[in-house]
């Protein structure tokens, strides 16, 4: 095949107005984006409706992806996290379901830790290998801020850090995998990381 | 790494970033963001950073769909081409920066994704007057009946009821095109508010979701309002004379059949207790 015969981005197609390039990208994204919004949504039809609002959103947006950029699994979480954080803003922020035995209780990081069948080649891979660089408590703190959407307060009641510390070991560590995700790019794309 | 990367932001940027990313900023940061960060680059730089991370967990870890969502996002896919999201939202009254030399950026992926915090910040800063040129909503409300199919367009008249935001005489009409998902209220006779003491919301009432989620409201207009209806946007009265407003319907509507305008806390809710309910556009 070469190169003019590659079929366009997917989200291309879908800026275009392709009927099945729409459908490609639900069944492609829907378990992603249900993935990221269930975990920091407590309500399962305030989850669903936010799903649909996002492939909303992401079909009206498609025009803007650029595939040098990065990753369509990016921009779709990109949009998903933006559109989950004012869902909480707007319905007041409730506490998610962690249980901490400890400050370094064992995080879905640490698990695949020993996996070393984990693709260092693929998105989550090369996060995963960042993140295992990092301090633990600050890998602790990015996880239940990030991936469980907890507040800076509630980081410190789940570990016992004072606040100032979770500010510190959030900001400092998602700076910190910025910086290293940006060294893995080529040299051409490290605009990327500004 | 370069010493070029490790410095990118100041210490204070990379601080609100952080915060902005992981939705911590409050108002005060974001007037500080809109700032120090006019081209969004460091907002953009670490919600990308915030995506990847949250997406790899998501890859690793993924939470089962509930069994039918697939269908009814298949269900939503417009029929018609998609419109780009309108208006484009600016981030700064200054012209949009030029792609940094040899190199791609984060920024209109964040535009894309933040359409929602920008306007939060636009509302916080200054607006500059809009240009002679920009047409009016009634104008634009004129456009939209010229142009779409007639038969596409449902025309409603408001039916008011005793809720205390009702001070005079009310008129005006709801119009809303199927094809397009687009329409425009025009309301007269509805209290003034204060944006920060209450504002009001739209409900969209589309036939295909399922009936019976609320059941206080029985079986008035054959179940239709026990329903969990389409959030169509919060807006103000700045006029009890009238007003014309945009409808932002925050999902595809497949077939609107009622519309009820609700009076809800500042910023609206995601689910109407329905205690206050000044006017409602039901099939006469």
């Amino acid at each position: 095949m070469t190169a003019t015969d590659q079929p366009a981005p997917l989200l291309q197609r879908v800026a275009d107005g392709d009927q099945d390039a729409m459908r490609t990208l639900i069944k492609r994204y829907s378990g992603l984006v249900w993935s990221l919004v269930r975990r920091k949504i407590r309500s399962q039809s305030d989850a669903e409706d936010l799903v649909q609002e996002i492939f909303a959103d992401v079909w009206k947006s498609a025009h803007r992806y650029d595939a040098g950029v990065g990753s369509e699994d990016t921009f779709v979480a990109m949009i998903t996290r933006r559109r989950i954080i004012d869902q909480i803003r707007r319905i007041g922020r409730t506490p998610t379901q962690v249980t901490l035995e400890a400050p370094n209780a064992q995080t879905a990081c640490s698990q695949t830790q020993d996996n070393e069948q984990l693709d260092t080649t693929s998105n989550a891979g090369r996060v995963m290998g960042v993140l295992r660089t990092l301090r633990p408590e600050r890998r602790q703190t990015i996880e239940l801020s990030i991936v469980h959407g907890l507040s800076h307060s509630q980081i410190a009641e789940s570990t016992g850090m004072p606040l100032g510390t979770v500010k510190a070991h959030l900001r400092r560590g998602l700076d910190e995998v910025r910086t290293l995700l940006a060294s893995q790019l080529p040299a051409e794309s490290k605009e990327v990381s500004r | 790494m370069s010493d070029h990367q490790r410095h990118d932001f100041s210490e204070e940027l990379i601080d609100l970033s952080a915060d902005y990313a992981t939705g911590q900023a409050d108002a005060d940061q974001l007037n500080e963001l809109a700032r120090m960060d006019p081209d969004a680059s460091a907002r953009a730089a670490f919600d990308a950073v915030a995506a990847e991370i949250d997406a790899a967990y998501a890859e690793l870890d993924p939470v089962d769909m509930p069994e039918g969502l697939e269908d009814r996002l298949f269900a939503a896919i417009p029929s018609q081409p998609i419109k780009a999201a309108s208006p484009e939202l600016k981030l700064t009254d200054a012209p949009e920066p030029a792609p940094s030399s040899g190199g791609v950026s984060w920024v209109p992926w964040f535009v894309a994704a933040a359409s929602v915090a920008i306007a939060a910040i636009a509302i916080l800063r200054p607006q500059p007057a809009p240009p002679a040129q920009t047409p009016s909503m009634a104008q634009l409300r004129d456009q939209l009946i010229e142009q779409v199919e007639p038969a596409s367009l449902l025309r409603y008249s408001w039916t008011p009821t005793q809720d205390p935001a009702v001070v005079g005489e009310v008129g005006g009409e709801l119009i809303w095109d199927e094809a397009t998902d687009q329409g425009y209220m025009t309301i007269s006779g509805l209290e003034v508010n204060d944006p920060s003491e209450f504002q009001y919301q739209l409900w969209i009432f589309d036939a295909t979701r399922p009936l019976g989620e609320l059941p206080q409201h029985g079986d008035a207009f054959g179940g239709l309002l026990t329903q969990r209806p389409i959030d169509g946007g919060v807006f103000d009265i700045t006029d009890t004379g009238e007003v014309v407003i945009p409808i932002d319907a925050k999902l595809m509507v497949q077939q609107g059949v009622a519309f009820a305008v609700t009076v809800e806390r500042p910023g609206g809710v995601v689910v109407s207790d329905r205690s206050r309910v000044p006017l409602l556009a039901i099939p006469g």
